[in-house]
């Protein structure tokens, strides 16, 4: 865990790519709402294998968004039930509950579907709330969290020997 | 192309699903052990064992090899057991969120068989034999032992017949005071004879002119008006008296009515009138009844969370609402959340092996149009045959019924009634008999006779009632029993009668006959002679209404006669007489 709160910090202090990184939070919320096993989990985790975004950012935004999904259950089954049985949609569901892929995406469980909905358009404003952080972070927090003592006392911990066996001693020092 | 894509992920994905796939391979018959063993467990509340699962995926199949549920009120025994279970499951619809099964095949299921060690309980059984769960043989020494005692129910305050009494002794109290304060308003005899001389003076009062008929007259008027006070104070007695008369009558026919009264209830409260020898079969063969129908109670509990208005559809709509459900929507060949499309157990019961088919087994019957049906045959050709269907449609409404027939059933050892008073055990016996019921939204109508030939009994009793029972029973070559029951499914009422009834109505109605007419006779004598005392005690107060009335009678009489008086006719014909003579006189001596 600490391994990878350390890459996380690496990435965010490093030279990566801020849309890499915003894109894994995004993507990471996406996969962390619907259950774990669901047909367009597997989309999403070969889609984050396949391009380069950042792995790390990714399996910790999966770990807090699963929290934060508990929370969200009635949320997410209130909006599946809703649009699944809405009156207007039937016929759009019917056609579309004759495909096979469909059903095998069990998208038309009130959880899934909810949490499939949710998750698309959730996230992409939460990328774009991610990259805007990311630069913020770069730009102003990074420097404004150096001046207090708990950064000066993190730098002797053990969590900081992880980050600088990660990222180096020529980037460690920049933190 | 290379900046956004990561090609050795692609690899890494792959490499993920075939470990994954090879894991479940391999392991899929131990996941699936455990996850059945913690299922069950966790269902049942005790030890569950099985031997081996076996997974198969082409066809998709799952094998169940010797499967044991302890029973956690028994843990030496099972509560079912099996030798080889085996379903196949049709994938596709598994991966769509359905389970359908195409076959299922359950061998040598058997319950309650004897395990080799003690299976683990994990959860409790609550004793559900409390005090108020007694059975209907428990009446048998009730009444046989403790038939009511007459000196006590007589002693009881709270009878009919003592109430009535009381009742009865304090409204002549009443009225009474009532009549005696109204009787001090009455004329005395003295102010009579007063009257009576007044009314005498005037009669003889000599009247020579018309001036003197008048005054008369006016006298009279005076005389009457005296005594109109005294007649309006004889007229409010009267009334008084009518009054308390219908009072008091009333409360005489209350305690007449009384004993009758007291007896309805005495036989109410100590079941007097249930207790006929007729009853002998229910009370006997009823808990039996009772015990079969609680095994319908059963299925209809099991299926109840699906039944829409029942008890559970709360706690199911609360874990809906944070874990979600399937939405069906039209589609060519739509199936239910569950079906079992077909089948068979084979059955090992103390009476013997049975099979059971089962076809269309689903709790969502509108998906299909298909009624579930259950058949159970017995392994020797034709001795036990149950057909049964039922449908549970999208309102909740759960209807079933079915017929069944049994013909040379061996009925093993059993307990028919174990109390201080009999206990009586069915060593042997055939079964024959033949059945149907019929379930609609809870409504059962059910019917059964039966025939148990070749019975043999032993027992023990205690009381005479009983071993008049037992000799009976043991004289008979052939016992009929008719079972009906009617009413909801969960509180059903039972009529029972039986060739028992007959055998019985000899000896043992006798015997009920004497001991309740000996009973009923102690305490009708008991109340008749409380009655008879309240009437001997208060026939004093009754002479004195009498003594009362009759002074009314004779006061109301004089006035009247005084009222009526013609004192002033005879006085106006004595002058008019006299008038006349005179006049007679006169022309006599004129022309004579």
């Amino acid at each position: 865990m600490l391994t990878l709160l350390a890459k996380l910090f690496h990435a965010l202090n490093s030279d990566s790519s801020i849309r890499q990184i915003a894109l894994a939070i995004a993507l990471g919320f996406f996969f962390a709402l619907a259950p774990f096993f669901s047909l367009h989990n597997w989309v999403i985790f070969f889609f984050v294998l396949l391009i380069k975004v950042h792995l790390g950012s990714f399996i910790l935004s999966v770990g807090f968004f699963s929290a934060l999904s508990y929370l969200l259950s009635p949320l997410i089954v209130w909006l599946g039930e809703s649009l699944l049985t809405a009156p207007v949609l039937t016929s759009f569901f019917t056609t579309m509950y004759q495909l096979t892929w469909f059903k095998l995406a069990h998208w038309h469980h009130t959880y899934t579907f909810g949490a499939f909905v949710l998750g698309l358009v959730l996230s992409v404003p939460i990328y774009f709330l991610a990259k805007v952080f990311v630069e913020k972070y770069r730009v102003h927090i990074m420097a404004f969290f150096q001046k207090f003592k708990i950064v000066q006392a993190l730098k002797a911990s053990k969590f900081y020997k992880i980050y600088l066996s990660i990222s180096g001693n020529n980037m460690g020092a920049s933190l | 192309m290379n900046r956004y894509i990561r090609w050795q992920g692609l690899a890494v994905f792959i490499a993920l699903i075939g470990l994954m796939c090879a894991f479940v391979y391999f392991f899929a018959g131990t996941l699936a052990k455990s996850g059945i063993i913690a299922a069950a467990e966790s269902s049942f509340g005790a030890e569950v064992n099985i031997d081996k699962v076996e997974v198969n995926f082409s066809p998709a199949s799952i094998t169940i090899k010797s499967m044991q549920v302890t029973d956690k009120a028994e843990p030496m025994h099972n509560l079912f057991s099996f030798a080889q279970a085996k379903a196949s499951v049709d994938i596709w619809q598994y991966l769509f969120g359905k389970v359908v099964i195409d076959t299922f095949d359950v061998e040598q299921l058997q319950f309650n068989d004897k395990r080799t060690t003690a299976g683990a309980v994990y959860v409790t059984v609550a004793n559900e034999e409390g005090e108020g769960a007694k059975g209907l043989t428990d009446k048998l020494p009730d009444f046989d032992l403790t038939l009511p005692d007459t000196k006590t129910l007589l002693e009881n305050s709270n009878l009919h017949t003592v109430k009535a009494a009381e009742q009865l002794e304090l409204t002549y109290q009443q009225e009474q005071e009532k009549l005696k304060s109204l009787q001090d308003t009455l004329p005395s005899k003295a102010k009579l004879k007063a009257y009576q001389a007044r009314v005498k003076a005037l009669a003889d009062r000599k009247i020579k002119s018309l001036e003197d008929l008048e005054q008369l007259k006016a006298d009279f008027n005076k005389v009457k008006a005296s005594f109109k006070e005294d007649q309006l104070a004889v007229k409010q007695a009267k009334e008084q008296l009518k009054l308390s008369k219908s009072k008091i009558s009333k409360q005489l026919n209350e305690l007449k009515l009384a004993p009758e009264k007291d007896w309805q209830e005495i036989e109410s409260k100590y079941q007097l009138a249930s207790l006929d020898a007729e009853d002998f079969a229910h009370i006997l063969f009823g808990d039996k009844a009772r015990d079969y129908y609680q095994s319908l109670e059963q299925v209809y509990n099991l299926l109840s969370p699906y039944i829409k208005g029942s008890a559970s559809k709360e706690a199911h709509d609360k874990k809906q609402f944070t874990t979600g459900r399937f939405i069906s929507f039209e589609e060519q060949d739509p199936y239910p959340e569950f079906l079992l499309k077909q089948g068979t157990l084979s059955l090992v019961l103390p009476q013997g092996d049975f099979s059971i088919a089962l076809n269309e087994i689903t709790h969502q019957h509108w998906y299909r149009n298909k009624a579930s049906e259950l058949s159970l045959r017995s392994k020797t050709q034709g001795q036990v045959q149950l057909d049964s269907e039922f449908t549970l449609n999208q309102q909740g409404t759960f209807n079933s019924d079915g017929k069944w027939s049994v013909n040379n059933l061996t009925l093993p050892h059993s307990e028919i009634a174990n109390t201080k008073a009999l206990t009586l055990n069915l060593t042997s016996g055939l079964l024959a008999g033949v059945g149907s019921y019929s379930l609609e939204n809870r409504e059962l109508l059910s019917d059964a006779k039966l025939q148990l030939t070749k019975a043999g009994y032993d027992g023990q009793a205690a009381t005479k009632l009983t071993s008049v029972i037992l000799e009976t029973l043991n004289s008979l070559d052939s016992l009929d029993l008719t079972v009906n029951a009617s009413g909801d499914l969960l509180e059903p009422i039972l009529s029972m009668s039986s060739s028992l009834d007959k055998a019985l109505s000899g000896a043992v109605k006798q015997q009920i006959a004497n001991k309740l007419s000996g009973f009923k006779g102690d305490l009708s004598t008991g109340l008749n002679g409380k009655v008879t005392d309240t009437l001997e005690l208060n026939s004093g107060n009754a002479d004195e209404i009498i003594n009362f009335e009759s002074i009314l009678t004779d006061t109301d009489q004089s006035l009247e006669d005084l009222k009526n008086s013609d004192v002033v006719k005879q006085q106006q014909d004595r002058l008019k007489n006299k008038a006349e003579d005179k006049l007679k006189k006169k022309l006599g001596k004129l022309f004579g």
